[in-house]
């Protein structure tokens, strides 16, 4: 059973030595059954779990982030319910955790500028283009983007913008690969970006020109 | 080359040429504490549309998965939570 508190209540019980133990009861206990729901009715792709399996997370999940929580405590600032900040850092916790099992083998190395990473997948492929035409100007293309990214961009420019943008990694692997953080993951696929647009346009392509050509 | 090659090589571009550069919404992505993104949630859950409250929010999810995809985990906890609370 759980109390209702104020904001002011919920920091201050968790401050004080004599209150802490109920209320951080209270909060793990709330924080596992969103988490619990989360996994169980928004993550399809464990439907093939147990309840009990699920359970068993969604237990572990909420007891870091209660630490977590009461790590961060001086944080808060009280612009949201209490329980709604806690309940951001649990989802993120949950969903960082199953990012990292799902990308547990995945490592940048596989993406790198040497080889025509663009044009082999595409050539991999065989369904029927447009019209020759457009196919023809694809693929040709498709080799100037090679060239563009391996030209263009330093290496890990190039495994950021391909893992974020094209293959879709989650954020926190790349950078977790890269040894940086989210928000320096940011900088380095914007300057990416801004290059990859420049070096396009000195070779006289504009960007309208390729989203046109890749239209479906 | 098949169609979803060429629907992730238009997602690329489309990405290279239109991904917006707000650096006060991606502080608040990057910044876990952060409490802007949870007031938001909320009126979200609450059903405004993040569209209207906070669009320069809603164009960056657009392109950055992992924010959208924490947001929306986010937004349906809290209508669970309303959900339970109505419920009592």
């Amino acid at each position: 059973m759980t109390t209702d508190r104020t904001n002011e209540e919920w920091v201050s019980q968790l401050r004080n030595p004599d209150m802490q133990s109920q209320a951080l009861e209270e909060l793990r206990e709330r924080l596992q059954r969103s988490v619990f729901y989360y996994l169980s009715q928004e993550r399809s792709d464990l439907r093939g779990l147990a309840i009990t399996e699920l359970e068993e997370m969604a237990q572990d999940l909420a007891q870091d982030a209660t630490l977590r929580v009461l790590d961060n405590l001086d944080y808060f600032r009280g612009e949201s319910r209490f329980t709604t900040w806690a309940n951001k850092i649990a989802i993120r916790i949950a969903i960082s955790e199953l990012r990292r099992a799902h990308y547990k083998d995945f490592s940048l190395d596989v993406l790198t500028a040497d080889g025509d990473f663009i044009s082999a997948r595409a050539s991999l492929m065989g369904e029927a283009p447009p019209n020759p035409e457009t196919a023809a100007e694809r693929e040709n293309m498709f080799k100037v983007l090679d060239e563009a990214l391996k030209n263009a961009l330093t290496e890990r420019q190039y495994q950021a913008l391909v893992a974020v943008a094209l293959n879709n990694i989650p954020m926190d692997t790349v950078a977790e690969e890269l040894g940086t953080n989210r928000n320096a993951l940011y900088k380095l696929i914007h300057d990416a970006r801004r290059k990859l647009k420049t070096y396009l346009e000195e070779q006289g392509l504009s960007t309208d020109y390729l989203l046109r050509l890749f239209e479906r | 080359m098949s169609d979803n090659t060429v629907e992730r090589l238009q997602e690329l571009l489309d990405f290279v040429v239109n991904c917006p550069e707000n650096s006060e919404i991606e502080s608040m992505d990057c910044n876990e504490h952060c409490e802007s993104i949870s007031r938001l949630a909320e009126r979200v859950a609450a059903g405004e549309s993040l569209r209207d409250v906070l669009p320069a929010l809603e164009h960056h999810m657009r392109y950055w998965r992992d924010c959208r995809e924490e947001f929306i985990a986010l937004v349906s906890v809290l209508k669970m939570e309303s959900f339970l609370n109505q419920d009592n």
